[in-house]
């Protein structure tokens, strides 16, 4: 086999083009460096296999379209702003990145999040935010310990996420995880839920289950890291249904790793902020 | 926003409270958006959420009664009519004709909650067991 390393005595890596056409590097994701995820959603593409970031929905017809990412690798916004045009656009399933299929999905038109008003897509911090103002959450089929990365921020009464549970065979919802609300003393996480430790903006966090504190410490854009123990059932990104209005974080990326992983936390929160820049 | 829960019955042979409060679901929000027009890759299928009430399994969908749904002209009400074994034919016939004469605009929703279904604010929803949830409104 001849040797290619070189191309004319230039190595091979530093050759930008040949022949006249431009060479062109692989893709490399946080999910191909950092292998494992049981999960991984983002407004960006974080997998070379990666096709689809979204599905989105309008409210004008109800129509649907995959969304996938531009040439930079972020979510393609002009796809969403031609589908949507002066409608508003919902995600009805976050594609799971990983190749695992988990997608995080909703089925309800009431209880979809949003990713465009109708003039333009929701951004925080110069990227894309998928957000609600009531009880939307989306359905992951994953149902383990975790290891969670997010990029996120909570509003007030908002909850990050919830693992199902079933109590005489019948779904109920005590384990909800960071709930966030304004002023209040309220649990922040149900009483399924194991907290193992906690990251916040690359820096080891103490996480009081005081709600009125995870708003306060939450409620800007921050890289959460969480470890998470539960005997529940699939986890949702955000909270079932309520009486009251529960919106989940507005949300960036979300990835899941099984508590076997051994990759530094550390590590990864270099590459998710490398991107978004939040501290 | 008035918010109605609505506990659904399992009063057809074969489908539990679950099934049929799915199925109904499904119907509301077929009259937005007909089955014929619905594209196989369609993700979004249902109207309004769902809860599950902790001891008795039953399922009641979560409604807003002043929400205006729209009627897409191309509405068939077939399948929501069969759901409905325990509405009286009048009614189910003024049901019909006062979606015929809303094809294209929009009606609110509480005008399409049969009489015979049960209605609860949360509130009663709330004395009934539907909300054990430690999270507080």
């Amino acid at each position: 086999m001849p040797d290619i390393s070189e191309l004319n005595g230039t190595a091979i890596d530093n050759v930008a083009e040949f022949d006249g056409l431009t060479v062109t590097e692989p893709f490399t994701g946080l999910l191909d460096t950092y292998t494992g995820a049981a999960a991984g959603y983002s407004v960006r593409r974080i997998a070379s296999s990666a096709t689809n970031l979204m599905r989105i929905r309008e409210d004008s017809g109800d129509t649907e379209t995959d969304i996938g990412y531009d040439s930079n690798g972020d979510l393609d916004t002009a796809a969403i702003a031609s589908h949507c045009g002066t409608a508003n656009g919902y995600v009805v399933t976050w594609y799971d990145q990983s190749g695992n299929s988990n997608n995080a999905t909703q089925s309800t038109s009431g209880s979809q999040p949003q990713i465009y008003n109708g003039t333009a897509v929701i951004t925080e911090n110069g990227k894309p935010i998928i957000t609600s103002s009531s009880n939307a959450f989306l359905e992951t089929p994953y149902d383990g310990n975790a290891l969670l990365f997010s990029v996120s921020q909570c509003s007030s009464g908002a909850v990050l996420g919830q693992y199902n549970k079933l109590s005489n065979g019948n779904l109920t919802s005590q384990q909800y995880f960071f709930y966030g609300l304004q002023g209040s003393t309220d649990a922040n996480f149900g009483t399924g839920i194991t907290l193992n430790a906690a990251r916040r903006n690359g820096s080891a966090y103490t996480a009081t289950n005081n709600s009125g504190t995870i708003y306060t410490d939450f409620n800007s854009q921050s890289l959460l890291y969480l470890s998470l123990d539960t005997s529940g059932l699939d986890l949702n990104i955000g909270y079932r249904p309520s009486p009251s209005s529960n919106p989940m974080w507005s949300m960036q990326e979300f990835i899941i790793y099984p508590d076997t992983s051994t990759h530094t936390p550390s590590n990864i929160e270099t590459n998710i902020n490398g991107y978004f820049s939040i501290f | 926003m008035a918010t109605v829960y609505l506990p659904v019955e399992a009063t057809i042979p074969g489908m539990d409270s679950a099934e049929r409060a799915e199925a109904i679901d499904a119907q509301v929000w077929c009259l937005r958006r007909p089955a014929s027009l619905q594209s196989p890759q369609d993700i979004t299928k249902y109207y309004y959420p769902r809860i599950t009430h902790p001891t008795t399994g039953q399922v009641a969908i979560v409604g807003d009664t002043t929400e205006e749904i729209y009627i897409n002209p191309l509405v068939d009400l077939t399948d929501l009519l069969a759901l409905m074994p325990e509405v009286p034919q009048a009614e189910k016939d003024g049901l019909v004709a006062y979606i015929d004469a809303n094809k294209g605009g929009s009606v609110p929703f509480g005008q399409l909650i049969p009489s015979t279904s049960t209605q609860l604010t949360q509130v009663e929803a709330e004395a009934l067991g539907w909300f054990p949830d430690p999270i507080e409104p």
